[in-house]
């Protein structure tokens, strides 16, 4: 028996246990699996994980980043939370590859955040090239794998969180006309 | 395999069709013979298990089937938005995002469930400001502006579905299933390419019709 982790859904629209039965409740299974997107992606630590060479700092900054170019800064924060031992990179997820804290960045790093910030902003722009860029710098297949679906997790977490936040304040509106 | 024309190289010239199509992966997919029983298990729990697009997400297991469980949930779960609009908000989303496969897929399963061929070919053809009816255009246009950067989904989106008969609950259904396909389409996007099917991908595209027709049996059922 586990304790069940905090919902960062909820976290991230700052629903309380009320609001969030009241808006969501009516799919647990949509609770349930995107919590468990979260947690396979980016667990407490990657003892457990198939892909343990994309680390976990390197994960948390990818998923900051890609919070950071979707505008989502209470993503950010949370990614940040968990980048406390590495404050470099809460920079480079904040301020991109292309700034002093990506100057002095790994290769690997600062290629997974080009890579990051196409499949964030301009997804339909990627090419073949791009994932030779990321070989290049030393990932393989399953560490790519993995590198994209944290971006593209985040590009849905915060869809369903700011949806979230602004049917929070339709409804509360309604319920106080 | 070589006269195999890429389609949608990019946005502006992709040519959206309701064509069956077959995804290539850029780098090498999980062979299902020599990958591990875990691999072997979600590969086949997934929604194409011939498709290298699966294939290929399974490198991480774990990831791979909590995804397939998360379109399972917001797309099939009931009660709440009819599927066949669910599917319009993920043909929609797909179509802003330029993902050519994802659009033809998702577009083939609004028309079986709503029957309204036309007006998802006008959307493919002309674009997300078509002309449309009430309803519709309420979730099109929520479901476009979920898709923006920074995110344009707000309170005129949500007074425009309820005027147009959609309860909260049915609201986030739209949100769901448009939010699933900004993570769907950049995997899509960004891992491989869509191609005019050649004899190397008639599994895969035989997966894709037989998943087509499977959800409109337990839709059926369950209706």
């Amino acid at each position: 028996m586990t304790v069940a982790s905090p919902d960062v859904i909820d976290e991230l629209a700052a629903l309380d246990a009320e609001q969030s039965a009241a808006l969501r409740g009516h799919r647990p299974d949509v609770i349930a699996t995107a919590q468990a997107s979260y947690d396979a992606l980016l667990p407490a630590d990657l003892s457990a994980d198939p892909v343990p060479g994309l680390d976990l700092p390197t994960r948390l900054l990818i998923a900051a980043r890609a919070a950071q170019l979707e505008q989502f800064p209470t993503a950010v924060a949370h990614y940040a939370a968990r980048l406390a031992d590495h404050p470099e990179l809460v920079t480079l997820a904040v301020d991109g590859p292309n700034s002093l804290a990506g100057r002095d960045a790994s290769r690997r790093h600062r290629a997974i955040l080009r890579q990051v910030e196409l499949l964030v902003i301009r997804p339909a722009a990627t090419t073949s090239s791009d994932l030779g860029a990321l070989g290049a710098a030393g990932l393989d297949e399953a560490q790519i794998v993995v590198a994209s679906q944290v971006a593209a997790f985040v590009s849905f977490q915060v869809r369903v969180a700011h949806g979230l936040i602004v049917l929070k304040s339709t409804l509360s509106t309604e319920v106080s006309a | 395999m070589s006269d195999s024309t890429p389609i949608g190289a990019t946005s502006t010239t992709a040519a959206f069709t309701t064509d069956e199509l077959a995804w290539h992966a850029w780098i090498t997919p999980v062979d299902p013979e020599t990958g591990t029983p875990e691999q072997r298990a979600v590969i086949e729990a997934s929604v194409w298990p011939n498709s290298p697009y699966f294939r290929l997400l399974a490198w991480h297991p774990a990831a791979l089937h909590a995804r397939t469980l998360v379109d399972e949930a917001v797309f099939l779960g009931r009660p709440g938005l009819r599927r066949g609009e669910r599917e319009l908000a993920a043909t929609v989303v797909s179509r802003v995002n330029g993902c050519v496969l994802c659009t033809s897929v998702h577009a083939r399963l609004t028309i079986t469930f709503t029957k309204k061929a036309d007006e998802v070919a006008r959307i493919l053809d002309e674009g997300v400001d078509t002309e449309l009816d009430e309803r519709w255009r309420a979730i099109t246009d929520a479901a476009a502006a979920l898709t923006a950067i920074p995110n344009a989904f707000g309170p005129d989106n949500v007074a425009a579905l309820q005027a147009a008969g959609l309860k909260p609950a049915e609201i986030l259904d739209v949100v769901q299933s448009g939010a699933f396909f900004a993570w769907a389409n950049r995997l899509m996007l960004s891992l491989g390419e869509p191609l005019a099917p050649s004899d190397d991908d008639i599994a895969a595209i035989g997966d894709q019709q037989s998943n087509e027709v499977r959800s409109l049996a337990t839709e059926n059922a369950g209706a």
